[in-house]
């Protein structure tokens, strides 16, 4: 044993760079771990299963995956118990063949999997594209949200469909916070929908309006109305909030 | 083989993976079992369960290298899901992080107030060796914060994350950590287990 005080050495552990540290200051532990953190990696695998037999385990449970994604497209037929035994075989004797493996009959139906995967996934991309491109026309355009406006006058289709988009955030918000406070939030709600059934009327009119512009931009002042209004609500409510935290009574 | 000029030497390795390649996931697997292991062991604490947790981290990368774009290295990468799998294990087995939540003050850590004071680490004399026996020690909240920070260079944010603790708590476990760390070291493993 080393003349090394009273330590004792695990003869499982490797004998390490032996780096004592004498007194240094504050972060010494974290400096230590830091210059010495090659040395701290020192364990083996249990000798009882070397590396080998764990990658065997790893192997396996690859092969599984691989088998059950398989089996899933193209390997339900009756050839699969023959290409089995091949697999199996193939890998028992495989990792002392230190590497070169010609023509594993795994991978004879594996480009196939492969293929189907890559076809299942470009599909989904296009879907993927064609659903963000109708979205981004949508935020554009708003033509789901707001036909009417868009067929009226498509500049200003953007601009309402962004107000409306803040006046949903925004009650939204409004709604959480005042969660503990269903009157407050009652009655802010009837004030809110006040000018909403007024902004109603007014989209409501617009088809047969024949001086349109005028109209697109009542409703939008509208829209502006409710974001104001919201956002002196949001500010009362902050406020309660912040007193009923202060001082809990 | 060949080794490239590549930011991760493994680029090659990793590509060959992503083909399905028997044989380069061998190679990346004895490339970082080791050190991995080494991971896994310190926050599992049990040689045969990081073994289990091993495999099945392997198993995880492999079966998703697809996914692996290559922001990090793949060595990075690779630890990242052997850190998880560790974690899931312990949680799966009444992992005692829930005594790490509620902190149950002076129960096993000794005098509180240690806590804001500068350690006394001089004169202890760190060594490797006593320090991974330490650690063996440790409690297994303590281990596996310690670990993290202290050998995985996780931060204070990334350990919350991971184990789903707050930052502060995560601190606090780390400096108690390190305090019965120093304590243990300090004691002389006179009859400890040999």
């Amino acid at each position: 044993m080393p003349a090394f005080g009273v330590d004792r050495v695990n003869n499982k552990k490797l004998t390490t760079k032996r780096s004592v540290v004498t007194n240094m200051k504050k972060d010494n532990l974290e400096r230590f771990v830091r210059d010495n953190r090659e040395a701290f990696d020192d364990r083996e695998l249990r000798p009882s299963s070397p590396g080998n037999d764990l990658w065997q385990r790893i192997e396996s449970g690859l092969d599984k995956q691989l088998e059950q994604s398989g089996t899933n497209q193209i390997r339900s037929d009756s050839s699969s118990p023959f290409q089995q035994i091949h697999k199996n075989s193939s890998r028992t004797e495989g990792l002392l063949a230190e590497g070169f493996r010609p023509n594993r009959p795994i991978d004879g139906w594996l480009p196939t999997a492969w293929s189907g995967l890559s076809w299942r996934v470009a599909a989904s991309i296009v879907v993927l594209l064609l659903a963000g491109s109708f979205f981004y026309m949508n935020s554009q355009y708003g033509v789901a949200h707001q036909p009417e406006i868009v067929a009226a006058d498509p500049r200003y289709a953007k601009a309402v469909v962004q107000y409306t988009q803040l006046i949903d955030d925004k009650r939204a918000e409004l709604k959480q916070m005042t969660e503990g406070n269903p009157a407050l939030y009652r009655e802010f709600a009837t004030d809110l929908d006040r000018l909403e059934k007024s902004y109603q009327s007014l989209k409501a009119d617009l088809p047969k309006n024949p001086n349109q512009d005028v109209l697109i931009k009542a409703m939008i002042q509208n829209l502006n109305f409710q974001i104001e209004l919201l956002n002196q609500q949001l500010h009362v409510i902050q406020r309660i909030n912040r007193q009923t935290h202060e001082n809990p009574v | 083989m060949d080794s490239k000029p590549y930011p991760d030497r493994h680029t090659d390795l990793v590509k060959r993976c992503q083909q399905g390649e028997r044989r380069a996931q061998f190679d990346l697997y004895q490339q970082y079992v080791k050190a991995m292991y080494n991971v896994c062991l310190r926050i599992v604490n049990h040689e045969a369960e990081a073994e289990d947790v091993l495999q099945e981290a392997f198993i995880d990368a492999f079966s998703h290298i697809g996914t692996f774009r290559g922001q990090s290295t793949f060595g990075a990468w690779l630890k990242q899901i052997v850190v998880n799998r560790a974690i899931n294990h312990l949680r799966g087995r009444r992992l005692e992080l829930v005594g790490l939540e509620s902190n149950r003050v002076g129960e096993d850590d000794g005098p509180d107030f240690a806590d804001a004071e500068p350690y006394d680490e001089e004169g202890i004399q760190l060594e490797v060796e006593r320090v991974q026996r330490a650690m063996h020690q440790l409690p297994e909240g303590y281990r596996v914060v310690l670990s993290l920070y202290l050998f995985e260079g996780y931060d204070h944010e990334e350990i919350s994350n991971v184990l789903n603790i707050s930052e502060t708590t995560s601190r606090t476990q780390y400096l108690r950590g390190k305090k019965r760390l120093l304590e243990l070291l300090q004691c002389r493993p006179s009859g400890s287990t040999g």
